[in-house]
């Protein structure tokens, strides 16, 4: 399998008045065709700035990619490219089109006052020069396959009408429009309920295999990680500090942050009131980070070694941890 | 059998909705809560869940009396607070306290932490000036916040630290009852077990009782003895915890159960897909209101509406088929 996307020690800075929030620093990961990675962490650890910086949709200023490549391939036989150094007018030809994103919340992401059909319409007469009748056949289509109930009524609904599940699948649609080869979706279920959330998943595993899609999927529920990826990047404070094919990091976690969030989860049908064991403390302010292992000041584990920032290290077949127990 | 502390009984809270343009004669009613009946037992934790608009906040809210119910009773420590007056629910409020989910908007951002905790105090005017100060860092060292942080304002704080701040000012008055509406769901997971594990210390040490009102299902099966289920309105299922999640018997506990994502491969269960989106509270289905989406609806689901029975070992539920 070929890497469809190579992230290469993509740094992404933020310059504020507090001072520079290294929000990714120094990743490096990719993506195989028709493969979904989902990428792990709490609040502020840099999975969303690392899609949003793939996508090159960095608010600048403040925000800008200051280092790495992230090379993507277009597939038809074309040359991988550089998506941090192209222009924006190459960038937009690619975006929505190869590339496609589902954004977090469906009550803001969608237009309030264009119809579901307009937004859908969009993309295909941009990137596929469709005419308005060929766009909205093929809208009907994407609203099909989305499973929305009689789809040609809706098309001049607007975002309103639908209740939040629908959104999402509208916003699904959106993003498959044009058949892209890489899907970013940032938390596509967080603000769902858990039933409507196991209908979208099942939908984009569904599509996903119908159009050998690759999937990046960021979320902070280790449930959703277990149920669609094949590999699990765990960030925390701007760095992978663990990866490994998702059974293999369920099963054998190293990194003693990866452990405290597996333990952290609260599980179903365990003793009642038992007590769990939690991460001690709470993530470090990313303008003031501390010196060497950025989770040192939390870890149990703690020696004077990690004074000394720890490496990415292969631990394990396709498992790679950065912690100095290894 | 222990005390009982809180015994809801037929409680119903229907909203009103202003028509469009005074079209109509009949204002639509959304039907929040319908008829809704339990009891929660001193010193114990009962656990309330269902999906957005089945009513879990509006019952924690009716409960506090900041909604007044429709019809029905909430009756605390003997006195059925429903019928009291503004003024007389005051001092019942001491003994009845309140966690929010929004540790952002739910503490003054230009009172000091330390205001904010006294804030019960001094409004049911406790102790003097000395001993309110006193029982302030007291409360703040109870609730793992060092005393050094009384004059700081939130804003300086984290999201789990402002909770703990809403925890000070929730047990400042020495409640019996505090109800939790999503204490925990605004917060990373790292820091939500801090959170839970706080929760369960202070219940101890404190003898206190929760409403646990939550949309996730392992969090509230982690800290509750008892778990109530709503759906639109309605309570279709009640038991002691442990029954509720391993042996669920209304198809909507089932498949909430099914629906949620699990990390252990082993403990997968086959997924019992919901079909369609929760019906509008405003004409909820007649009969059983799950009947549309239930997997093993019958004809007479549409007309008769089942009602809350129990087994024998108090675990209830509301299904004919069940």
């Amino acid at each position: 399998m070929d890497a469809l996307l190579s992230v290469e020690n993509l740094e992404t800075h933020y310059f504020t008045r507090a001072g520079v929030v290294k929000a990714v620093n120094d990743i490096s990961f990719s993506v195989a065709e028709g493969e979904t990675v989902g990428i792990v962490g709490e609040s502020g650890c840099g999975k969303s700035a690392t899609v949003l910086s793939i996508m090159q949709l960095i608010p600048d200023p403040p925000g800008k990619t200051v280092g790495g490549r992230i090379m993507f391939s277009p597939g038809d036989g074309k040359e991988p490219v550089d998506l941090r150094t192209l222009p924006e007018s190459s960038m937009q030809k690619i975006r929505g089109n190869d590339v496609a994103m589902v954004f977090q919340d469906p009550m803001t992401s969608l237009n309030p006052v264009l119809t579901i059909g307009w937004q859908l319409r969009e993309p295909l007469q941009i990137h596929m020069g469709m005419n308005k009748t060929q766009a909205e056949d093929r809208s009907i289509e994407l609203l099909k396959l989305v499973n929305i109930p009689s789809p040609e009524n809706r098309l001049n609904d607007y975002p309103h009408q639908f209740s939040g599940g629908m959104r999402q699948r509208v916003m699904i649609a959106m993003a498959i429009a044009c058949n892209p080869r890489l899907l970013v979706a940032d938390e596509p279920t967080t603000a769902l309920d858990v039933t409507i959330q196991a209908q979208i998943l099942e939908l984009m595993q569904k599509i996903q295999a119908e159009l050998n899609m690759s999937v990046v999927i960021i979320t902070h529920d280790l449930g959703v990680v277990g149920e669609v990826c094949d590999r699990v990047i765990v960030m925390y404070a701007g760095r992978i500090v663990e990866t490994a094919p998702v059974d293999e990091l369920f099963e054998n976690p190293k990194h003693p942050y990866t452990n405290g969030l597996l333990r952290s989860v609260p599980k179903m049908g365990e003793n009642v009131k038992e007590r769990i064991e939690p991460i001690e403390g709470a993530p470090p302010n990313l303008t003031a980070m501390p010196p060497g292992c950025s989770f040192a000041p939390r870890c149990s584990h703690r020696t004077a070694q990690c004074d000394q920032e720890p490496q990415l290290k292969e631990v394990g077949a396709d498992h790679d941890c950065s912690c100095w127990l290894y | 059998m222990a005390e009982t502390l809180l015994d809801i009984k037929n409680l119903t809270k229907h909203f009103l909705l202003e028509k469009a343009m005074g079209r109509g004669s009949e204002p639509d009613v959304v039907r929040a809560l319908d008829g809704v009946s339990f009891s929660i037992e001193a010193g114990e934790t009962f656990g309330l869940v269902g999906e957005s608009g089945c009513g879990k906040s509006t019952l924690g809210l009716t409960v506090l009396q900041l909604h007044r119910p429709t019809a029905g009773q909430i009756i605390f420590e003997d006195v059925d607070l429903a019928t009291m007056s503004d003024n007389d629910l005051k001092p019942v409020r001491q003994r009845l306290q309140m966690i929010f989910q929004d540790p952002y908007a739910s503490l003054d951002p230009r009172m000091t932490v330390g205001g904010i905790i006294q804030e019960p105090l001094d409004i049911h005017r406790v102790g003097s000036r000395d001993e309110r100060r006193k029982q302030v860092i007291k409360l703040m060292d109870m609730v793992g916040l060092g005393s050094e942080f009384v004059d700081r304002y939130p804003h300086e704080f984290s999201g789990g630290q402002r909770q703990r701040i809403g925890i000070a000012r929730a047990i400042a008055l020495n409640p019996k009852l505090i109800i939790c509406d999503e204490p925990v769901s605004a917060l990373d997971v790292s820091i939500q077990v801090q959170v839970l594990n706080l929760l369960n210390d202070l219940q101890q040490e404190l003898g206190l009782t929760y409403l646990f009102i939550a949309h996730n299902l392992a969090v509230v099966a982690h800290i509750s003895d008892r778990i109530g289920v709503m759906y639109l309105g309605k309570l279709i299922e009640l038991g002691p915890a442990a029954l509720v999640t391993d042996n669920p018997k209304h198809p909507y506990t089932q498949s909430l159960l099914s629906a949620v994502p699990e990390i252990d491969k082993r403990r997968r269960k086959k997924r019992i897909q919901l079909t369609g989106d929760v019906p509008s509270p405003v004409n909820p289905p007649s009969g059983c209101r799950f009947h549309p989406r239930c997997p093993i609806a019958k004809p007479d689901c549409k007309e008769n509406e089942p009602e809350l029975k129990q087994d024998g070992s108090g675990h209830w539920v509301s299904c004919h088929y069940a």
